[in-house]
Formats: C-alpha cells, structure tokens, sequence
C-alpha cells in the first residue's frame, strides 16, 4: 500500500523558497500599509515614573503612540496559556505550586527586564517610527536587580512581583520508589552540580506581525510568524473581544520556530488592535536585536543531583533538586520544568527517583520551551553522571549504560510517572542496547579504543563521547485535517498544523497519495490558515507528523471509502470489488471500465444528479481530528568523536553519529533533514551558545559577534542510522523526530572532551564548552 | 564596569584643577559634547553626541563635580541617557603635584544599559578608555593654546 510513505520524495517547498518566491510576513505589503516600531527597556528593573511622548506624537508622520495605559479598557490583560495548565490529575499527584505570572501588554508601572515593551509608534514607515521612538523620554528609578536564581529565591531579597510574596514562582516534587533507603544499600554515591545555560532559539526570520481590518465585514485578517496561529486566533479574540469566527490568523511562509514562536506574544494582540484602531493595516517586523533581547530565551538549569550505585555499576537511585532561571514572566505553567523531570532517567532504570524542580523569577527575558524543551537539560545531567560514575569505577561508561538500560524485553515500561498530558508515562517499545551496539558500530567504537591510545602517546588529545534520549513526542490535544477533492479531480488536505520548516507539504502529502493511490503531485497541503479548520493546535513538541499525520491518514482512508461507495453506485459494482489506483476507480476484473476521481468528486455534489449512496452525506470531503491516546516515545543515541588542542582549548568534532528511532520513517530526507539541523543547533549549545547577562540585568550577549552560533563551517554531516520501532498509539506508527537532534549534543561532546582528556580527569558540569573554560579547566587540572 | 587610568600635564596642580572645572574648557574636551550649561543647584546640564561600535546617538544628562580635597581630588558624577541607552558613572580623580608638573589617577565605576550594553559590549570599556584619555590629552592642549 505505500508508495510514497518511506520514499526520498524531494520537498515541494523548496521550489519557492530556492528562487526567491517564498512569502514570509516582512514580504507582505498591503496598501496604505503603516508600521510599527517598539521602545523598549533599558533597565532590567525599573520604577517607570513618567513617560512623555508629546515630542513623538508630534513629529510628522506619527499616526499613533501607545503606552500601556492607552490600551486599558480596549486590550485585556494577559491571563496564563492554558495551553500549558496542567491535567487535574497530574496537579493532584505532584500538588505543585504555580503562581500566576502572565506578561503585561506593555510595562505600566515597572519595568522587569531589558527588551520589556513600553511604547508602540504607528507612523507611515519605519523610519520615521523609529525616530519617533527616539523622542520618547522615559524617566526610571532602578530597582534592586536580580539575575542569580539562588539570590532571587533568598528570604531577604527583593520580589520582582509583590503579589506573588517572593521569587519562586514555582515549585514541584516527583518521587518514585524509596530514595532513603536506596541510598543506604548503595557502594558509592556522587553529588555533583550541572548546569545547562541560557539560550536563545534564533530563527532565521525574527517575529514579525502583520494586520488588516476590514471595516464591511469586520474581518481582521493577521499574519503572524508563529508555530500557533490557532493560539493567535484565540487570544486576540479573547482579549481584543471579537468574534473568533471574524478572525483569520495566516502564518505564511515561516523561517524556524524552534520553540522561541510557540505561543503568544504581545505583538500579536496589540498590532492587531492598532490596525482596527486607525483602520489601517500595520506590519511590526521584529529586528536581531529586539529578537535577543525580546523573544523569549530558553534552558537555563541548574541541577544539584545525588547519585548512589553499586561497585558494578547499577543505579539505585536519583536525587535532583534544580532550579529554572525563568527570567521575568513565566505564562507556561510547568513546561519545560517537567518534561525536565520526566525525562531525566531516560533510557535508565531507576526505582528510586525524587526531584524537585523551581522556577525562580529573575530581572531576564522570559523563559520559553525550545527545541527539546526541558531535555536537553536533563540529559546533560543525566548523560554526564553516566560518566562520572564510569571514572568512579574506573570503566568504560558503555559499560555503566549497559549496565542500566531498559531492557527490550521490559517493553512497554511503565516509569512509575505521570506524563505532562496526565496519562501514565510507558515507554512502549525500542531496542535500546541494539541501538547502542549500532552507533557503536558505525564510529568503531574498540577500534577507536585502540587509536585513542596511539595518539594519547603522540600528544593527540582524541576522545569519544556517548548521549542517548527518550522523548515524549506528538503530544495532545488533537491535530485534525480536511481532506477533500475538488471539483477538478485534485486532492487538498487541510491540517491545524503549521509548518516553520518541517516539509508538511511534501511529507502528508505522501500519506494522502499512498491511501488514493496517486503521486504526491496530485496532492495539495495546505496549513498555517485559521480558516481551513475550526479547530489547529500548532507545530511544536515533535508532534507534526504524529497528530497531523495520523489525521490526515484517516481522513483520507475514510474519503476513499466514500469515493469507491460512490463509485460503486456509479458502475453499479460493489465497493468491495472495487480498486483506486493513479486517479481511477474500476472494477478488479475490468480495469477499462473506470470513473476518474474527478467523475466521483461531481457525482458527489448535493443535488439529483448526485450518486451519493443513501444514507451518506453529498460532499467530496472528510474530516478527521486526532487524539493521540498519549506521547509516543521517540529514542535515540548521539556519539560524537572529538580532538582537543590542549594549548588552546578548542574542540574540533571529528565525527558525529545518530541513531534514532522516530517509528515509520515518512521521507528519509527529510528525517535526516531535521536531525542533521537540530545536531547544528545542539552544537551550538554544547560549544558555543550562551545569552549573558551582566549584574545590572544588561545584555551583554545582543549581537551575533558575542552571541556565537555554529555555522556551516562548524557543523559536520551527521553519520545516521535508523531503527524503527513503530509507535502502537497512532494509525502510521511514527514518532517525533523534530527536536531529538538537539537533545544529546551538549551531553556527547561534553563526554567526549572529558573522555579525550582523561589522563588529567576533567569535569565539564557546564556548557558551552568555549575555549577559555576549557584551557581553565586544563590549567586547574594540571596544577593539581 | 571598572575602568582606570592616569594621565600627566606639565603644568600646575592649581592650574589643572581650574581648567577641570572651568566650564568653557570642558565643553571643548568633553568628548562629544554639544552643550554644558551649569543650572543652579550646581549641576552640569549636558547634551552628548557619541558613537560606540554601531551605537551612535544623543544623550542628554547631567554632570556634578564632587569637591573633597582641593586640588588633590575630586569625584565626577555622570549620568545620561538617550535613545542608545543609560549611563551612570562615578569617577574619582586624585590629581598631585610632581617634578614636571602634576599627574592624575582616575577610577570609574559605571554602569552602562540599554543598546550600548548590548551591542557595544565588546567595545566598551576600549572606547571609554580611549575617550578618558583623550579628554586628558585634550585639556593639555587646551591649557597649552590659552597660555
């Protein structure tokens, strides 16, 4: 039955994109189109005594200057995502406690970080909307600043939000099995601190909001570069009062989410509200540095973890007490904090297990779930105590992962934990150790054993580093799709899910082909539409192709049952005996008497000529939503082969190996695709990436010359193998694979710089792994 | 952000001292400045035109010399901000009389937010380091011509 599902098909969106004709929200151009520019903080907390934007009202050109208090009464605040609030059944089990904390419009009385918006000018261009916003005077009297989260939870220091009584915004606890008394049972213990720094998700195309009011129909059209446009939708109807259905909500053409686009931001209430306002259409196109200091940043953890084991390697049991550095806001419940402690053991078992994880608010821009989400934090915590472990016992830390790896045979495995969706988080299937044996093979992991030596004597410094995560992928609600054909015989499918760079277009439109038995050119995806569906989730979480895959299939499925029963009242044959193979429909013993689809598709149409079969609805087309029982849990394995230049600190990745199991793998190309692009962005944490403030909130991290991102240069193909284990809780057996690539590489290269300078016994508990920390290191090391 | 730095002149420790607080000669050897008039609670109101990496703009702010010792020091307190960002800064001067003139130690403590911070990080304190000194220099030159 599949054709086209597991096939290399080359993407249909590259067309467009490679010669110039994509459409992204900065291309848009309407008539009589005004634009926006934003004054924002300088101070990272702040009293706002007074604003005076006389002198910018005034200058020429200037169609309107917004501050907070013009938007009372006419803009509703923002409430928490309830998106992101956590199933009752969840919040009983770890009773946390989660203050509300959602993000002001525009700063009013105070300012919390660097990059807050104050002020909005709407002028006939940019130019002369960032001249006003130069003549605006904002009078501050600086606060006390917080930007260490172990400061900012202390009983004396100052509370950014007086509401909330103090700092923590924050608190949870999970606990599995009986930590006391594994401990007392264990041979040895290590306590150890890890700490994953700040990012930024730096999209190729920055945030940016276009929008049009029309007067006659009430109509607000928005173009939104976002990862939700459903979301959009909703809380610009909720806090702007309008009827939803009046609403439409376009991400065009979108260049990377990552996370960072994932829910909404201010922007994309107020624009809106502005062109209503001045009945002009209004574009706000955030720039780089805005996007540093404004789009929300992401990680940020630091972990006190205990580990006991035994003399052969066994883990006992885990104790983590970690603290999210969430800068100013947090509007996403407990997000990234849990999927952290849910992830943590990931591929290990271990009955004892007890975390407690806190959110602390500090003078930074707010946290945001990223490419992995809480993740990659937790496997560098977890990935590096495999090591550590290893250079306790003096053995190889394959050894210690073997030691403790789910085994296939415990298939499904139930964690003893609570997913983020509320349902019991059971690993369902995989091969971890076959999966570990193949990544092993392809770098020639003994073979590489031999070599390392070698070279140590010629004062190489080359060293292997091994990572492995599970993932929760294809998370909830519901994903739904239309699929439907048209009058002219051509197949649409419709999804709530939009892509920012994930290749819908190409990969449902495979699963669609394969079910009518037609190429995927006969296909059309369309997506990033508000008006398509009523109802669309987004594209985040690795959940595309599970949810809007899974819809689509069984769309489609059940419109080819509808077309071979018209079909059947068409030739007069019985559906059964019908085939549907490259756009036909005939009898299995006489392919020459066919209908085409296009034949059924009229015949379907309401009316006296319909030959719709009694009882069935007219219509050419049917909808499906999905609702995925629970996460489907992706896996994989990350061994990155390093050489350290010891004089110098820098790491060169030699070679970089991933074997991930994603279930049916839809289009290899594009599976490897995202993999060989979330490694790039992996790297980046691992080597080069970290947002910095200074002790006055200021930062100092706002441009890519202090802001390293890896490059083309730095970035080796990635070598990949894949395993396909297919997920039993979706009709196509996939699983995510958008984010896995980002999990491991902080955790892998950091264990293969550790490994690769062994004989001095370095400890890296912190990325990025830049230079001047790693010739320290060497240095401490060598002066021991 | 913590800068220091010294500068000599071969004149006088009274005659520097005067030239440093003589309103006419800062407003030509403060780096940038467009206007200083002194108001009356004893403050320097200021308007500057500075660049920093890519950062240019205006800021407008407000200069207050600290007499504690004359002529062996003084603290400069500066304060401004514009479109580009805020700065504050506290700059403690210890001037002394030697052979061939008299020689000035300063140390500043500022505090720098806004576009400047994030953009011009880098730069930064090589920039503020090179304007001290050029305003320094600039006084010499100014004491040199009006002699």
């Amino acid at each position: 039955m599949s054709k086209y599902v597991g096939q290399n098909v080359k993407r249909k969106e590259d067309y467009r994109l490679l010669t110039g004709t994509g459409i992204f929200v900065a291309d848009i151009r309407l008539d009589n189109m005004a634009e926006a520019a934003i004054l924002r903080s300088t101070y990272a907390h702040a009293k706002i005594k007074n604003i005076d934007i006389s002198k910018a009202k005034e200058y020429e050109g200037v169609i309107d200057v917004v501050i907070a208090s013009d938007l009372e009464g006419k803009v509703k605040p923002f409430t928490e995502f309830v998106e992101f609030t956590l199933p009752s059944n969840l919040e009983q089990e770890i009773k946390p406690t989660i203050k509300r904390n959602p993000e002001p419009m525009l700063a009013k009385d105070k300012v919390t970080f660097v990059g807050q918006a104050i002020a909005i000018v709407v002028a006939n261009n940019r130019y002369l909307a960032e001249d006003a916003v130069a003549l605006i005077k904002v009078e501050y009297e600086p606060l006390p600043v917080l930007t260490d989260p172990y400061e900012a939870k202390k009983e004396a220091a100052p509370v950014i939000h007086a509401e909330l009584n103090n700092n923590i915004q924050s608190h949870f606890e999970v606990k599995v099995g009986n930590i006391e008394s594994a401990f007392r049972q264990a041979d040895y213990t290590i306590k150890t601190q890890l700490k994953t720094p700040r990012v930024s998700g730096n999209p190729l195309e920055t945030r940016g909001v276009v929008a049009e009011y029309e007067e006659r129909s009430s109509q607000l059209q928005v173009w939104s570069s976002t990862q939700v446009p459903y979301m959009v939708r909703s809380y610009i109807s909720k806090l702007v009062n309008l009827v939803e259905d009046n609403i439409r909500v376009v991400a065009p053409d979108v260049g990377g989410g990552f996370g960072p686009k994932c829910a909404v931001y201010p922007e994309e209430i107020v624009i809106p509200y502005l062109a209503m306002k001045h009945k002009r259409p209004v574009k706000w196109i955030e720039d780089r540095l805005e996007h540093m200091q404004s789009t929300r940043h992401s990680r940020d953890q630091v972990h006190d973890v205990e580990v006991a084991f035994k003399s052969d390697g066994t883990i006992l049991a885990l104790k983590d007490h970690f603290l999210l550095d969430n800068g100013a806001h947090n509007s996403f419940a407990l997000c990234c904090a849990y999927n952290s402690a849910a992830h943590l053991r990931g591929m290990y078992k271990i009955p004892n297990y007890n975390i407690v994880g806190e959110i602390v608010l500090t003078n930074k821009t707010p946290n945001v779930p990223y490419r992995g989400a809480g993740r990659p934090e937790a496997v560098f915590v977890m990935d590096r105590l495999i090591y550590m472990i290893a250079d306790k016992l003096n053995v190889d830390p394959i050894e210690v992962s073997r030691k403790n790896f789910i085994q296939p045979e415990e298939m499904p495995y139930e964690t003893d934990l609570f997913y983020r969706d509320g349902t019991h988080m059971v690993l369902e299937n995989g091969d971890y150790p076959e999966g570990l044996k193949q990544a092993l093979n392809i770098v020639g992991y003994e073979q590489f054993r031999q070599e390392q030596i070698e070279e140590r004597t010629k004062g190489r410094y080359i060293g292997i580093g091994v990572s492995s995560y599970i993932e929760g992928t294809g998370i909830g609600p519901h994903e739904g799709a239309v699929v439907r054909v048209d009058s002219s015989g051509h197949i649409l499918a419709y999804v709530g899910s939009s892509p920012h760079g994930q290749s819908h277009e190409t990969t449902l439109s495979q699963i669609c082909a394969d079910e009518f038995g037609v190429s995927p050119d006969q296909v059309t995806v369309k997506a990033g539409d508000t008006s398509l569906l009523p109802y669309g989730v987004g594209t985040f979480a690795s959940r595309g192709a599970v949810t809007a895959g899974s819809a689509v299939q069984v769309a489609s499925k059940r419109l080819r049952e509808k077309f071979l029963a018209i079909a059947g009242e068409m030739l007069e044959v019985a559906p059964n005996d019908l085939e549907m193979k490259e756009g036909k429909v005939y009898p299995k013993a006489l392919p020459s008497k066919f209908v085409t689809l296009r034949e059924i598709a009229l015949a379907a149409k309401p009316g006296p000529r319909s030959k719709v079969p009694e009882g069935m609805e007219p219509g050419a087309s049917v909808t499906h939503y999905f609702i995925p029982p629970s996460v489907t849990f992706s896996s994989g394995f990350h061994v990155a082969i390093v050489e350290v230049d010891k004089q110098t600190g820098f790491v060169t990745i030699l070679k970089y190996v991933v074997i991930h199991d994603c279930g049916r793998v839809l289009n290899p190309m594009v599976v490897d695709g995202q993999i060989q692009g979330g490694v790039a962005q992996g790297i980046g944490g691992a080597l080069y990436e970290e947002i910095i403030y200074d002790e006055n909130g200021q930062l100092v991290t706002g441009t890519y010359m202090d802001y390293l991102i890896p490059t083309a240069m730095e970035v080796p193909v990635v070598e990949m193998g894949h395993q396909e284990f297919l997920s039993p809780r979706n009709p196509i057996g996939v699983k995510g694979v958008g984010e896995g690539g980002a999990i491991c590489p902080p955790a892998s290269i950091a264990n293969a710089v550790c490994d690769a300078m062994k004989p001095l016994n370095i400890k890296i508990n912190s990325v990025p792994i830049s230079p001047n920390r790693l010739r320290d290191l060497i240095q401490l090391a060598e002066a021991q | 952000m913590k800068l220091n730095g010294a500068a000599k002149f071969n004149v006088d420790v009274n005659k520097i001292w005067d030239s440093l607080h003589d309103e006419e000669i800062l407003q030509k050897v403060i780096p940038g400045c467009q206007q200083l008039t002194l108001n009356e609670n004893g403050e320097y109101d200021v308007i500057l035109k500075l660049g920093v990496a890519a950062v240019k703009g205006e800021y407008i702010g407000k200069v207050r010399l600290e007499d504690i010792d004359k002529p062996n020091y003084y603290i400069l307190h500066v304060e401004g901000s514009g479109n580009p960002g805020h700065v504050a800064a506290k700059m403690d001067c210890h001037l002394s009389q030697i052979d061939s003139g008299c020689s000035l130690k300063w140390q500043c403590d500022a505090v720098v937010g806004g576009t400047i911070a994030s953009v011009g990080n880098r730069v930064l304190s090589g920039v503020a380091k090179f304007l001290a000194d050029k305003f320094f220099k600039d006084i010499q030159k100014t004491i040199k011509t009006s002699v």
